[in-house]
């Protein structure tokens, strides 16, 4: 992959790391570093990309583990109070309140089920989501089962 | 709320769209928070490390001592201040394994042998400048007052960096251990 290449596939995904910026960090400034980490991640660690690979494969491993092992924690997690929906009318107003709704229930996961969710909030397959993290097929979808439990748990309490 | 309808929102949620410009400049290694977070520390340390040295010169007799225990004092105190950047240097390597787990699992060890290279210096450097000033001092109350406060502080720093590794490791392992939880061989 050329620095052309690079560029144009990061624009093409990067979608991709922004939700997963979204998923760990509260502050539009967290976000915003993180985001650059995670790019400068993936740009460092092209020369190791195994070419057969999927490249999103590759772009949701380094960026989970970057968000994870970042190290700046304590910031990024000071606000962990739940973002409650409002009653609103039009169509907009209720995505985003569905939006605030599940982002306010994520972060009441830990670390490693928010990895998990980011995969299944993007549509990945069980298969994409076992190659990604290394885990099982049938574990990915133990545990997908039990985060879903505790995440309509956090919803209906709401 | 069902989850299914609340991915679609996940989704459908608009995202930042950075141009190719902001792209490329996040591909350098200047630009990156980590690095100017490093270079601030850096320069801080500098200035607090050659201040205490000015300082030791007059006030703990430096003039006095050996050449050798001087250039320890020195050594000690570069190291203090490098370790930012040794630590730096050391993970310039991205960790890039075959899958999360795996990288997580490196990203775990690596983390440790920084925490350990971490508090060796430190205690390393607290050693030094306990020779350096127990060597030839001619003590009297007031030096031995600031000799216990330089004693005092430089156990409470090492503790509190020993406490902040040990939670860092900690919580990665706990990320860990619950990603591969109930997990058998693909």
């Amino acid at each position: 992959m050329t620095e052309t290449d690079f560029l144009s596939f990061i624009d093409q995904h990067q979608a991709i790391i922004h939700r997963i910026c979204r998923l760990y960090c509260d502050s539009q400034e967290d976000r915003e570093d993180l985001c650059q980490e995670i790019i400068f991640q993936l740009w460092r660690s092209m020369k190791g990309f195994d070419q057969r690979a999927k490249p999103t494969t590759w772009m949701y491993q380094i960026a989970l583990n970057t968000a994870i092992t970042d190290l700046r924690k304590k910031k990024r997690q000071a606000d962990l109070t739940p973002i409650l929906p409002q009653a609103t009318t039009s169509e907009d107003d209720e995505e985003q309140v569905k939006y605030d709704a599940l982002r306010g229930a994520l972060k009441q996961l830990s670390e490693g089920d928010r990895s998990l969710m980011a995969l299944y909030l993007d549509n990945l397959s069980y298969q994409e989501m076992a190659d990604i993290t290394g885990l099982s097929v049938s574990n990915i979808g133990v545990k997908l089962n039990r985060i879903k439990q505790k995440l309509q748990t956090i919803l209906n309490l709401k | 709320m069902e989850l299914d309808d609340l991915r679609n929102s996940w989704t459908k949620q608009p995202t930042p769209a950075l141009n190719t410009e902001d792209i490329r400049k996040s591909m350098s290694e200047t630009s990156r928070p980590v690095v100017k977070k490093m270079l601030n520390k850096l320069l801080i340390e500098s200035i607090a490390f050659s201040l205490m040295g000015v300082f030791y010169y007059g006030a703990f007799d430096g003039d006095q001592k050996p050449v050798l225990l001087n250039l320890l004092l020195i050594t000690a105190l570069l190291l203090l201040v490098s370790h930012h950047l040794i630590l730096y240097i050391l993970t310039k390597n991205v960790i890039l394994k075959t899958d999360l787990k795996s990288n997580l699992l490196a990203s775990y060890q690596r983390l440790r042998t920084h925490a350990m290279i971490s508090l060796c210096i430190r205690m390393l450097t607290a050693v030094c400048i306990l020779c350096f000033f127990g060597s030839v001092i001619t003590w009297n109350s007031s030096k031995l007052v600031k000799l216990g406060m330089i004693i005092v502080f430089m156990i409470a720093a090492i503790w509190y960096d020993h406490d902040l590794w040990m939670r860092k490791l900690k919580k990665l392992k706990e990320v860990i251990q619950d990603l591969s939880a109930g997990n058998e061989k693909k």
